[in-house]
């Protein structure tokens, strides 16, 4: 039973993976202009070399011949050439997406380790002075857009102290701990915005739990408050926060897009950005295809931790 | 409290042309990026000094709620680089934008129940079917996809048509998250007792859904709707970031918060980071408006059996 | 201009470290297309002979000396002898031969190729021996020798066996490793990391004796001004490259040294689509002249020199900017903002005015067009409304299309479809042949109407004549007068009204010496083997501007 299922899963994967990448290609190619329109305003290059360059490069084609040509190419696991770069797509990314893991992975770690205990404590102490000052900080945070604190970060702490803004490696260093001093920033902005949304839910689904009946009930059977917690409450608690959780590994890579060009953080953002602008269409879909595989794969986690930690929604599973 | 005030800012920023003192789009060359205007109070009523001579501040003058006469200028928050009133401004910036956000909801909102309550609740193709699309949905990153679009369509896009075009985008990128974590609780919802048991009472599916399962969702509905609503000024200012915003010389708050990543307006005078604030405030208030609704547990305890 | 500080003793050592907007994509000469790209292998290669930025004459630079025939068609260059690539290699006339077969070569579709054709001919280079080539002109060409300023010689063992195999576009990317690349320029790459830094190190072979002084030149990829101002006020980065005017102010307050060295040779101008794809009420109000010329007089360049760069900008009456001394036409008259003027051409052209002020044509069709911006440049963003306002002045409703930049080309280059267009154009060479597909008819940037096979009115094959005139022409000042007639018509007929030229704006921090900044490219770097590091003594500070 299970296998049928994630076999259907992978077939419905590999379909939804080719329909993002059709999706993107026809985007990329509706959008007026191509790279080499840049060379069009330095005024000693000929339109007739610009034409060249672009049957060199296969731009001549329409789309849909290109776009299988490219399903062919993928096939043979050959994600083809930037057209920026002149470098196989394959070796300009991994640097970039180990970037980009590092600053999503520590402002989401960041993010929940504020979160669990907050909404943890919010939750069972409701409406309690902690909880009010709690829901207000989550509040001021969803207030504040996510791009205007970054923005207001960097220029407070770039004309006020010293601390390194921007980049990954301040010049002439190459320690962990700078790098380290780089991260802290983005990954602040980044937990900010992370934070209040898990934090509510958490508050919401312990507050839940821990007034539900059964858990009124196994308190008045004395069983000790850490084991209701443990075996009662999180369980239920837990439920919206494994979907979250799916999504959050989904969208580990692209959170941090706009965080990234802020603060010229070297991952995946502004080099996807640049390639979106460039029309570089598959430097563009293959972050595009990981990103989809990986929410994918995300989904799946979450909705495989749902049937096992939720026995009421197994049987109508089966 | 908060939702007096709330309604309040609301109806100041949806009559904008009544509460501003100029139009969005008045230059004043030789006034560009002045400090806000001081007012002075002159026996009990507020004035402004300008040039050695004394303006008062006339209420309901003219169509607006306030205004000065010519060739004073009344700058609450200070004039931007052409010499335009920045509070007006940003009274007409978030006319454009608070619509916007509402409207966006409401079309992510129904997206997304209807989506997520099908999936719940239909059979077990529909919930498949619709999960994947939600999973395509949210692979198409809106910011990328509003981009794409505002590059392919014709050259000239009136403010009505780039509104409907984030409206839209934002819509579209936004129903998956709400439909997948209201697809997650109904399908819980649907298992509990008493709607087993109303079910084997006879009751339909709609009705279940009405009864039963909608109530609890409302408190999950008026969350995400709050997450949503600051979306458009969000993506705005993201477009604006990237140099795509609303176009010239219609102001919108989006715009207003990604000019302020230049130095040279933060650094020019006071006035412009009042918008940002008054913004935060605005959401903040939304925000809050969240804590007074019923929380899930007294609506919960209601349908239970037990 | 700043009077150059006093010649101090260079002393060798240290690391500049300069900001780019974005990473260069490729360290490829051939493939170079982006501004990073140039900048990083402009330090990396060295040509035969180039244009001195400071006193804009061709000087020697792998070349010894050379020789130009009577009847200009042949230049017999001799190199310097002992040169050596940065890996150690020789450098002779086989180099030579074989970059500009390269660059020639139709097959390889170089960024260096159009440049070397002349009136639709090929140049060709022949060796004479191991010290000396000799290269013939298909035709008589006034500029000849800055044909070969920006070609860079190439490694002849190193890039031979990939010419060969087709596979040039492939080599040389940033991830190349250092050891397999090799160039003439005073520096070779030491590292690159990725969406981070290019580190390039000292060429110990280049030609210059004891040059370049520093140790190491690191390229930050920091991104936009605003990040780079950032990373300058923090000491990170030693060189501002052209800074915007509305970054002065805050620049100086934190005491920096910011200079300001006069226009450039870049010029904003609002283009008039004037191609047979414009609507048909757009083609028929920006077919007359007096229309044209009515736009332009209701525009108040004055304001925007103020509101837009701060004042530190000048107005255009033609296309050549004031910085351009050796060839702007200074007798053309100034244009001021004249409504009346504006008004009174109109009235004669049989445009009216309703009751409202709107204005209206012959037919009775409102006036109503759009401005196109390209979005990523915020000062040509900024002027839009400006203009906007002014025209509205003249009851002419003007919307403003904020588009991508690369569909804004598009639009206005290839397809046609557009009113009007405010671009940014010039900046490379002060020579009018550099530009010349502007002008010409049948160029391929003859930005108001591109893709004409022959000139669509008289002015415009008066101005073909002209500047087929002046390629030719090997006398300065005759050469001279004829592009100043070419400037005339331009202003006269404005098929793109001309509107303003930045002044070039840089900064550097004290301890940079020899620092020289000009208006040409490349700003700051043109003279980056000169530079060296070592802090002014406290009574030595040069005076702030």
């Amino acid at each position: 039973m299970i296998v049928r299922r994630l076999l259907r899963r992978l077939l419905h994967t590999i379909l939804l993976l080719i329909v993002v990448s059709a999706v993107w290609f026809a985007l990329l190619a509706a959008s007026p202009g191509d790279y080499f329109d840049l060379q069009r305003l330095d005024p000693r290059v000929s339109p007739e070399t610009i034409q060249k360059l672009r049957v060199d490069y296969g731009l001549n084609k329409t789309w849909p011949i290109r776009y299988l040509d490219w399903l062919r190419s993928v096939t043979h696991g050959d994600m083809r050439v930037s057209i920026v770069y002149n470098q196989p797509v394959t070796q300009l990314l991994p640097p970039r997406v180990a970037n980009t893991l590092l600053l999503t992975v520590a402002g989401t770690l960041l993010a929940w380790a504020f979160a669990i205990p907050a909404g943890l404590w919010a939750g069972v102490k409701q409406n309690t002075s902690i909880d009010r000052l709690f829901t207000l900080v989550a509040a001021v945070l969803i207030a504040i857009p996510e791009l205007l604190l970054g923005i207001l970060l960097v220029y407070w702490v770039a004309t006020n102290t010293h601390w390194p803004v921007g980049g990954m490696h301040s010049t002439r260093t190459n320690s962990f701990t700078d790098v380290l001093q780089h991260l802290l920033l983005p990954a602040i902005v980044l937990a900010a915005g992370l934070f209040p949304v898990l934090f509510q839910h958490l508050r919401t689904s312990v507050a839940e739990a821990s007034s539900a009946p059964f858990v009124r009930s196994a308190k008045s059977l004395g069983i000790p408050p850490h084991r209701i917690w443990l075996r009662y409450v999180l369980p239920v608690a837990a439920n919206p926060m494994i979907s979250l959780l799916g999504l959050s590994i989904g969208g580990l890579w692209s959170s941090s897009l706009l965080i990234e060009v802020i603060f010229g953080w070297p991952g995946l953002g502004p080099l996807f950005v640049e390639a979106v602008m460039a029309k570089d269409t598959y430097l563009v879909l293959t972050p595009v295809i990981c990103s989809a595989v990986v929410l994918a794969i995300g989904n799946l986690l979450a909705d495989l931790f749902l049937l096992w930690n939720d026995p009421r929604i197994r049987t109508t599973a089966a | 409290m908060i939702r007096p005030l709330m309604l309040c800012a609301a109806v100041i920023l949806l009559c904008a042309p009544f509460f501003a003192p100029y139009s969005e789009d008045e230059q004043n060359r030789s006034r560009a990026q002045e400090n806000p205007t001081h007012i002075h109070i002159r026996g009990a009523r507020p004035v402004i000094i300008e040039g050695g001579q004394t303006y008062p501040i006339r209420f309901f003058t003219n169509g607006h709620f306030f205004g000065i006469s010519t060739p004073a200028r009344i700058f609450l928050f200070g004039s931007d680089e052409y010499g335009r009133d920045v509070f007006s401004r940003f009274l007409f910036g978030g006319r454009v934008s608070v619509a916007g956000g509402i409207v966006a909801t409401l079309l992510a909102l129904t997206l997304g129940l209807s989506i997520g309550a099908a999936a719940g609740l239909g059979f077990r193709w529909l919930d498949e079917l619709l999960m994947r699309t939600t999973e395509l949905f949210l692979s198409l990153p809106w910011l990328y996809l509003l981009l794409a679009l505002r590059a392919i369509l014709p050259l000239q896009l009136s403010t009505t048509a780039a509104f409907w075009l984030v409206t839209a985008v934002i819509a579209l990128s936004g129903w998956p998250r709400p439909a997948r974590l209201i697809r997650g609780m109904v399908l819980s919802a649907k298992e509990r007792p008493y709607v087993q048991v109303a079910r084997s009472l006879g009751a339909s599916p709609s009705y279940l859904f009405r009864h039963h399962i909608l109530p609890q969702l409302r408190g999950l509905l008026w969350a995400q709707a709050l997450l949503i609503l600051p979306q458009f000024v969000l993506a705005d200012m993201a477009l604006s970031f990237l140099g795509l915003g609303a176009g010239e010389p219609s102001a919108s708050w989006g715009g207003m918060l990604a000019a302020l990543r230049h130095f040279s307006v933060l650094e020019s005078h006071i006035g412009h980071w009042a918008p940002a604030l008054l913004m935060v405030c605005f959401f903040l208030g939304m925000q809050l408006l969240n804590r007074r609704q019923p929380s899930p547990t007294s609506v919960k305890i209601s349908g239970t059996i037990q | 201009m700043q009077a150059a500080p006093a010649m101090r003793t260079p002393i060798r050592g240290g690391r500049l470290v300069i900001a780019q907007k974005a990473e260069p994509k490729t360290l490829n000469p051939l493939l170079s297309r982006d501004i990073p790209s140039r900048e990083v292998l402009g330090c990396l290669s060295a040509d035969l002979i180039s244009i001195d930025r400071q006193t804009q004459t061709a000087e020697p630079v792998l070349a010894e000396s050379w020789r130009v025939s009577p009847d200009g068609l042949h230049y017999t260059i001799k190199l310097r002898p002992g040169l050596h690539f940065s890996d150690g290699q020789p450098f002779d006339a086989d180099d030579v031969v074989f970059s500009f077969t390269v660059f020639l070569d139709d097959k390889v579709h170089a960024v260096q190729r159009d440049p070397l054709i002349i009136n639709g001919k090929l140049i060709t280079v022949v060796k004479l021996d191991a010290r000396t080539v000799r290269v013939d002109l298909p035709a008589l060409y006034a500029p000849a020798e800055r044909i070969f300023d920006s070609v860079p010689m190439l490694p002849r063992h190193l890039l031979e066996r990939p010419y060969r195999d087709g596979k040039l576009s492939q080599v040389w990317n940033l991830n190349t490793k250092p050891e397999s690349m090799a160039g003439m320029g005073p520096f070779r790459v030491k590292e690159y990391k990725a969406g981070e830094h290019i580190l390039l190190e000292r060429n110990p072979y280049y030609w210059k004796p004891h040059q370049p002084y520093l140790d190491e030149l690191e390229f930050l990829f920091v991104g936009d001004e605003d990040a780079q101002i950032a990373r300058f006020v923090s000491g990170e980065t030693d060189i501002l490259n052209r800074v915007s005017a509305r970054n002065v102010g805050l620049l100086r307050a934190r005491g920096m040294i910011v200079q300001d060295l006069g226009p450039s040779l870049e010029y904003n101008v609002l283009v008039f689509n004037l191609t047979p794809q414009a609507s048909p009420a757009a083609k028929e109000w920006f077919q007359q002249k007096a229309f044209r010329q009515a736009v332009s007089a209701a525009i108040d360049r004055d304001s925007i020199v103020q509101l837009v760069y701060g004042g530190l900008a000048s107005p255009l009456s033609g296309h050549v900017s004031p910085g351009n001394r050796a060839w702007v036409n200074a007798n053309l008259p100034a244009a001021k903002q004249s409504l009346d003027r504006a008004k009174q051409l109109l009235k004669n052209s049989g445009f009216t005015w309703n009751d409202q002020g709107e204005l209206h044509d012959r037919t009775g069709r409102r006036v109503e067009f759009t401005i196109a911006t390209a979005a990523s440049s915020q000062e040509r963003s900024a002027m839009a409304p400006l203009v906007q306002d002014d025209l509205k002045k003249l009851g002419m409703k003007v919307e403003i299309a904020s588009l991508e930049f690369r569909s804004m080309v598009d639009r206005v280059l290839n397809t046609h479809q557009y009113d009007t267009a405010i671009m940014g154009l010039g900046g490379g060479d002060p020579d009018p042949e550099f530009e010349s597909n502007v002008w010409r008819s049948d160029g391929g940037m003859h930005i108001w109407n591109p893709g004409e096979t022959s000139p669509g009115s008289a002015w415009e094959a008066e101005i073909d004549k002209l500047m087929t005139e002046q390629a030719v022409e090997r006398s300065y000042p005759k050469r001279r007068k004829l592009y100043d007639q070419v400037q005339q018509i331009i202003a006269d007929e404005v098929p793109i009204i001309c509107l303003a030229s930045p002044h070039v704006l840089v900064a550097a921090r004290p301890h940079v010496q020899n620092f020289r900044p000009v208006i040409f490219d490349h700003y700051t770097l043109w003279n980056v083997d000169e530079l060296f590091i070592q802090q002014p003594k406290a009574k030595e500070q040069p005076t702030a501007r």
